[in-house]
């Protein structure tokens, strides 16, 4: 029932805070690039996620609303066109087995699932109620695309990546990045289990990781935090220099010192 | 390693990059990839757990070359 609702507003999307309003029903494409047609990057068991997590049965969508220039599953995972085409059932199908095998948890991700949520609410409806789903976004997406999930999902994990307007604005062209994400982790706080990651990237600690820490402390205290320090060089980054090496281990040490300053509750 | 998929299936993937100073940095950890990991280090709590959660959850079987 959702997925046919979800299906019929994508005459004017709304999903992300692009809001750009194309009509994907009739071959409009907005900035993400999806259509109709959900397609996958990968469905495959994963032990790299939270331990409490894992093992997940990550289903990872082509396609993505923003563009990261240190994003290392990119350009593939970018484009919505490329990837698997698989039916729901299909997928419910390999999720199950991969259910029966062992993994704990299945796990929506991309690129960014928000823009396949009328893939995503099909292959739901398959899965039998017990399944325990995780949904991995960057945050972006609208509160009406949150209403279409409540009561769905048991955990959220959100990618917080920038700290301030004007690296999300330099970086992925967003200034208005934090509103949307932090309207988000509060929603998904209140409705489900949820899990803030950080990636900290190289040369932005002070701008980037501080304020976010300190975010997460005053508004939402005890939230679980999964501070990730393995950035990796992707291939996008000319123009953005700082990002075009790894995280010094001092740059770790002193990310980790402002986690123990905000009393930040440190997951792996 | 055969996984009784079929071929035009693609295999699950595991990318990894090994640094000059150790570090290694791994995207998309597939349990028997996590397995490997092990290997290398039995005293790095963190791939531990990620390996022993595969193995007890079922999801990673352990064979024989994967025992001490």
């Amino acid at each position: 029932m959702r997925a046919r609702a979800v299906r019929a507003a994508l005459a004017d999307c709304q999903l992300c805070v692009h809001r750009c309003g194309v009509n994907r029903l009739a071959g409009e494409r907005g900035p993400c690039g999806a259509g109709l047609e959900s397609r996958f990057f990968s469905l495959q068991t994963e032990v790299s996620d939270e331990l409490e997590l894992i093992p997940t049965f990550a289903i990872t969508f082509s396609g993505c609303d923003l563009r990261c220039p240190f994003c290392i599953t990119a350009p593939p995972s970018w484009q919505a066109d490329l990837g698997q085409r698989l039916s729901a059932a299909e997928v419910a199908h390999r999720a199950m087995q991969a259910l029966e095998q062992g993994a704990r948890t299945i796990m929506f991700l991309g690129g960014e699932p928000t823009i396949h949520l009328a893939t995503v609410l099909d292959v739901i409806s398959l899965l039998p109620d017990s399944a325990r789903l995780i949904w991995k976004t960057n945050g972006r997406c609208t509160a009406e695309a949150r209403r279409w999930l409540e009561g769905l999902i048991e955990g959220w994990v959100v990618d917080f990546k920038f700290g301030n307007p004007d690296c999300s604005r330099r970086l992925v062209g967003d200034s208005g990045y934090m509103t949307a994400v932090q309207e988000t982790l509060v929603w998904a706080a209140e409705h489900s289990d949820l899990v803030v990651r950080h990636l900290v990237m190289p040369g932005h600690v002070a701008c980037c990781w501080q304020p976010v820490a300190a975010w997460l402390a005053e508004r939402l205290p005890g939230v679980k935090v999964n501070l990730r320090t393995g950035f990796w060089p992707a291939r996008m980054m000319a123009g953005f220099p700082e990002l075009q090496r790894f995280v010094e281990p001092e740059e770790a040490q002193q990310a980790s010192r402002i986690a123990t300053q905000y009393q930040l509750r440190l997951i792996s | 390693m055969d996984t009784g998929r079929r071929h035009s299936e693609p295999l699950d993937t595991t990318e990894l990059l090994i640094l000059e100073d150790g570090r290694i940095l791994v995207h998309n950890l597939t349990p028997e990839f996590a397995a490997v990991l092990r290997e290398l280090d039995r005293e790095d709590p963190g791939m531990n757990r990620r390996a022993v959660s595969a193995v007890s959850s079922g999801v990673h079987k352990i064979k024989k070359q994967d025992t001490p």
